[in-house]
């Protein structure tokens, strides 16, 4: 015992670099060849990290307390979608949290159809018109894709979709828009070109546009597509992989 | 406010002083964060926990020993760059934003990484260690409290003492997470 509170003594030293130049050396040393050593090292690291993450926990849990007891006080109950705010969400587009609250409708025995399944997961992606990351070449290219996306965000698909048509190539935000815009229209095949479009160009709507691929599958009925654009999801641990994992499964 | 022995009374685990800082600076910083940002209330208040969280850590660690600025400054410039986070977290991962660690509920343990998993295994072997070992072994490795100030507190006859307690200690905590962690494997 009293060794190895020796040695506790010496790890935590060493994991803290406080112990002295000899004994550091010695330490090293006899790391190479006590397997034991190295064990209980691996363990102090763990254990002093985690003991600090408990008194964090404990810390956030009094702060917590603290707030909780402000609750009753005259706070404005109002709350502001995140997703209106222009200014601060400059960038192109906040999704909406995508409901997967419905795994219980289904009778277990029968297989819920293609496009029930699409009505659960389908959630239209929600958008920002900020004005943050866009690649605008012209001001009038710049106020179409506005108009286009005003009227997306109104759920106008098809004005939408004439808008962004003409100028889906000019980049990634009016093609995934376009896509969108076709699947909420109930176009699954244009759908499907315009999601694989964006994929193939690898960039920030790579992740959407996999989910809303996987979905347009599911809108067309083609099981055996859905659930291999399903399984590049949850092989990429996307934040959309647990929705995936939990739609492939229905799927079969 | 003297806000220099508000430091040190904060450091030596003074709670009240905590709670007022918390207390002074909430209505004002509320308002500011939903005003400039634009979020929620709700998201305001993790922010602002958050914020506090920060402040408590960096007084721990003895990165903020003594304001150059008010304590107003300090909290709003942190609440600043917390905001800005959430925001460019909420960007990337577009579709996550309640999974924005910002204190909140943790609602996705089996997406922790098994890092996670194992501090989280260290959390409950503390809470069975039991005290006094648990409460000096967060003393010594969270508030970053020297030994002689954990002897004094604790009522400890001199710092030897309370050394080799926390080397028995952490001998103890070690055999329960071993046992628990492998009781997982």
């Amino acid at each position: 015992m009293e060794n190895e509170d020796k040695d506790i003594a010496l790890a935590e030293g060493y994991i803290e670099g406080s112990l002295t130049e000899n004994e550091r050396s010695d330490f090293e040393k006899r790391l190479m060849e006590e397997k034991e050593l190295q064990e209980l090292l691996n363990d102090m690291k763990t254990l002093t990290v985690g003991i600090a993450y408990a008194g964090r926990e404990s810390a956030r849990q009094k702060i917590a307390e603290l707030e909780a007891s402000f609750q009753e006080e005259n706070e404005e109950t109002k709350v502001i979608p995140i997703w209106q705010n222009r200014k601060f969400f400059a960038a192109a587009a906040v999704v909406a949290i995508l409901l997967v609250s419905t795994f219980t409708i289904f009778n277990l025995n029968q297989s819920p159809s293609s496009e029930a399944l699409f009505q659960t997961y389908y959630e239209p992606y929600m958008i920002l018109s900020g004005s943050g990351t866009r690649n605008t070449d012209s001001e009038s290219a710049a106020n179409d894709q506005d108009k286009a996306l005003i009227a997306y965000e109104q759920q106008k698909y098809e004005e939408a979709i004439a808008i962004l048509e003409p100028i889906q190539q000019d980049n990634e935000i009016n093609k995934f828009y376009l896509s969108s815009a076709y699947l909420a229209s109930g176009q699954a095949e244009k759908a499907i070109d315009g999601f694989q479009g964006v994929i193939s160009s690898g960039g920030e709507y790579t992740r959407q546009a996999q989910w809303y691929l996987a979905l347009s599958y599911v809108k067309l009925g083609d099981v055996e597509e859905a659930k291999s654009a399903l399984s590049v999801i949850i092989e990429s641990g996307s934040a959309y992989s647990k929705k995936a994992k939990a739609l492939f499964v229905q799927l079969d | 406010m003297v806000e220099t022995s508000l430091i040190e009374k904060i450091k030596k685990g003074g709670e009240s002083e905590l709670a007022e800082v918390y207390k002074a600076f909430r209505g004002e910083f509320l308002s500011w964060i939903t005003k400039n940002f634009k979020c929620t209330q709700d998201d305001a208040k993790d922010i602002y926990q958050h914020t506090i969280l920060i402040f408590y850590e960096n007084i721990l660690s003895g990165k903020l020993v003594e304001l150059k600025s008010s304590a107003k400054t300090y909290l709003f410039a942190i609440g600043k760059n917390k905001a800005l986070e959430l925001y460019k977290a909420s960007n990337r991962f577009t579709d996550d934003f309640d999974t924005v660690k910002l204190g909140g509920v943790d609602n996705s343990l089996e997406e922790l990484d098994e890092k996670e998993d194992d501090l989280r295994l260290v959390v409950k072997s503390l809470d069975e260690l039991g005290e006094p070992c648990s409460q000096l072994l967060r003393l010594y490795y969270y508030q970053k409290r020297s030994m002689d100030e954990i002897a004094a507190e604790m009522g400890y006859k001199n710092t030897d003492t309370a050394k080799s307690l926390k080397y028995k200690c952490m001998r103890r905590l070690k055999k329960i997470y071993k046992k628990a962690s492998v009781s997982l494997n």
